[in-house]
């Protein structure tokens, strides 16, 4: 279960004044559940994404996973964790283009002190799962919803319990995010926690609870989720 | 944790750049390895050269150009020893043989060398030639690479070069030395008694004799540029080398000219050393701003190295590996382009001069590797560092 309080981040603009960024008194997530985080752009978002995952230092504020602090953790311990239990999409994907699709999905491999090797059957079998052709060798060669659900399967290397998503249905069109959306059911339905950032209506649908995000404050938004009927 | 594969991507994502940078390290590498293979070459194999030639004594005059005439047969114009003295000097009971030179004439630009076959025999060291001796003041024997055929007959021109100055006559061929790694190895080797008629001087033989070699009569010597004096002990050399420094005549090592010369060389090459470092030093530098400017496109793929859980060090050494990978991959190659240069170049020189020189790395050239990986290492730290040091989301945003 994710459990965040007072979670407090101000940046200073231009002029040097400071606004909130993050100003957010309680979320909890559960495991088992799709969650969607609205809001307009600037709101934030992706910075709550990014705190919840460790990557973002706070000003203040606790973040917790079950009975892990991460907001206390070491720098390397927090990646360490991360590595271990977050599996992260980007909304611009973030592949390695020189890398076949089987090779990108092996990329935490790389300094996760494990044998690639070891990996690649779990690697095809992710690929295959997700609909993409592994016979491919370029990346350059799949379509945007494949490459979307590469960047999906390098999230599931590991079996993470929680998928933290920025936009994952931003660049795709209706078919493959159609795709992406069952996919990421099926992952809340498996017991995961699937925290996704996003503005598309089918997302929503399916989400089991939608938040919204502006000026740092998170609201609820009952009505709009799968679990509002 | 292996930083290799995203190193390599990152590095095959940006082929050319990175083939760029290959060729321009590898070219400042090579550049310093060719130079210090090849003196040493240069150096091991002048002093081969130099060392079946005993004590050379010859009339007053620079010793380096005593010694290019003598061993290394550069034309260069020697004074003439007087007869009274030539006769003093062959008659040398210390020496195990005294052999009159003389030179000036050629054929298509090969020297030709008056001598006498004991010589031949001292610089063959006493293996076989092959053909046989010269025998008669027209005949000769021909270094190991002349380009000419045993039984060929050639018109000896006198000077050394393409200029026709006249003709000295026709010269057979009768046998070729085998190898001795020395000048002498492309040179067209007759008796002295040739030499001296075709400059229409008296042969060393009174009339009516036609034979060659010594004993000559000191009334029919002529004037004699240099001798090759042999020696069998160390304190004979010394003593011949001592007894033959007088103001008519000088004695010397063909070692102790070089020692000299070296000495001079080791400056020029302690001066190369320093600007090839320097080179390479600017080179590393220049990839070093190049890798640095490579950072800023690699920054938000690190960043999310780090954002799947890669830590700070992992991504450190990802760049570090990226950049040594250039260096070390240029340094390899310049390494082996040296090589080939070093190669090139002394097969040129044994054509030219008929030295022949092994270029091999060594100490000098790993060092000069070592150094460049030493300094390779250390400036690869600092665009690692400038994305280090800053916190991942700022790219992924």
């Amino acid at each position: 279960m994710l459990v965040a309080r007072d979670l407090r981040l101000a940046f200073a603009d231009a002029a040097g004044a400071r606004f909130d960024v993050l100003a957010i008194d309680h979320l909890a997530a559960e495991r088992g559940s799709l969650t969607v985080l609205t809001g307009p752009s600037g709101s934030g978002k992706s910075t709550l994404l990014y705190a919840l995952s460790g990557l973002q230092a706070l000003d203040a504020g606790e973040v917790r996973w079950g009975e892990t602090e991460i907001t206390g953790l070491s720098e390397a311990r927090r990646d360490r964790w991360r590595r271990e239990t977050v599996g992260l999409v980007f909304q611009s994907f973030h592949l390695v283009d020189e890398l076949s699709p089987i090779d990108n999905v092996l990329v935490p491999v790389w300094f996760g002190h494990l044998s690639a090797r070891a990996h690649r059957p779990r690697a095809t079998e992710l690929l295959e799962a997700l609909g993409v052709p592994t016979a491919r060798r370029r990346l350059a060669d799949l379509s945007r919803g494949e490459q979307q659900r590469v960047a999906l399967a390098r999230a599931l290397l590991f079996d993470p319990a929680v998928i933290l998503a920025d936009e994952p249905t931003a660049s795709l069109d209706r078919a493959a995010s159609a795709a992406v959306i069952a996919r990421f059911r099926a992952m809340a339905d498996e017991g995961r926690l699937v925290l996704a950032v996003s503005h598309d209506p089918a997302l929503i649908d399916a989400a089991d609870r939608v938040l919204a995000l502006a000026h740092g404050r998170l609201t609820e938004t009952p009505g709009q989720s799968r679990a509002a009927e | 944790m292996n930083p290799l594969p995203p190193a390599l991507a990152f590095a095959r994502a940006n082929g050319l750049t990175t083939l760029l940078f290959l060729v321009l390290i590898g070219c400042a590498t090579a550049l310093g390895v060719a130079v210090t293979a090849q003196e040493r070459a240069l150096r091991e194999a002048s002093a081969r050269a130099a060392d079946p030639f005993g004590v050379i004594v010859a009339g007053p005059g620079s010793h380096t150009d005593l010694l290019m005439s003598v061993v290394y047969l550069q034309p260069n114009p020697t004074h003439l020893l007087p007869p009274e003295i030539s006769s003093e000097i062959l008659a040398e009971r210390r020496a195990t043989f005294v052999a009159p030179v003389a030179f000036g004439d050629s054929h298509a630009g090969v020297p030709i060398v008056g001598t006498v076959s004991r010589l031949l025999t001292h610089l063959a060291d006493d293996r076989p030639i092959e053909g046989r001796m010269f025998e008669r003041a027209e005949e000769a024997v021909i270094g190991s690479r002349v380009l000419l055929e045993i039984g060929a007959e050639v018109v000896a021109q006198h000077g050394v070069g393409l200029a026709d100055e006249g003709d000295h006559g026709l010269i057979r061929i009768v046998g070729r030395l085998p190898e001795t790694g020395t000048a002498w190895d492309r040179a067209i080797l007759v008796p002295i008694e040739f030499s001296w008629l075709a400059h229409s001087l008296t042969t060393g033989h009174g009339p009516g004799v036609d034979t060659i070699g010594p004993p000559w009569d000191p009334a029919y010597l002529p004037g004699i540029p240099a001798f090759i004096v042999g020696y069998d002990s160390l304190p004979a050399a010394y003593a011949l080398r001592q007894a033959w420094r007088t103001g008519e005549t000088t004695a010397f090592f063909p070692a102790e000219v070089l020692v000299t010369l070296y000495a001079i060389l080791g400056d020029v090459r302690a001066l190369m050393g320093v600007l090839t470092l320097a080179t390479q030093a600017l080179v590393v530098a220049a990839v070093l701003s190049g890798s640095v400017a490579l950072m800023q496109l690699y920054r938000t793929r690190l960043a999310v190295l780090r954002a799947l859980g890669a830590t700070r060090l992992y991504v450190l050494a990802v760049m570090w590996s990226y950049v040594m990978t250039l260096v070390a991959g240029g340094a390899l190659v310049g390494l082996l382009v040296g090589w080939g240069v070093a190669q090139v170049v002394s097969s040129v020189i044994a054509e030219e001069a008929g030295l022949v020189l092994s270029p091999r790395i060594g100490g000098a050239e790993l060092a000069l590797v070592g150094a460049l990986l030493g300094l390779g290492a250390l400036v690869a730290f600092l665009p690692a560092w400038t994305l280090f040091r800053r916190p991942p989301v700022t790219y992924l945003r």
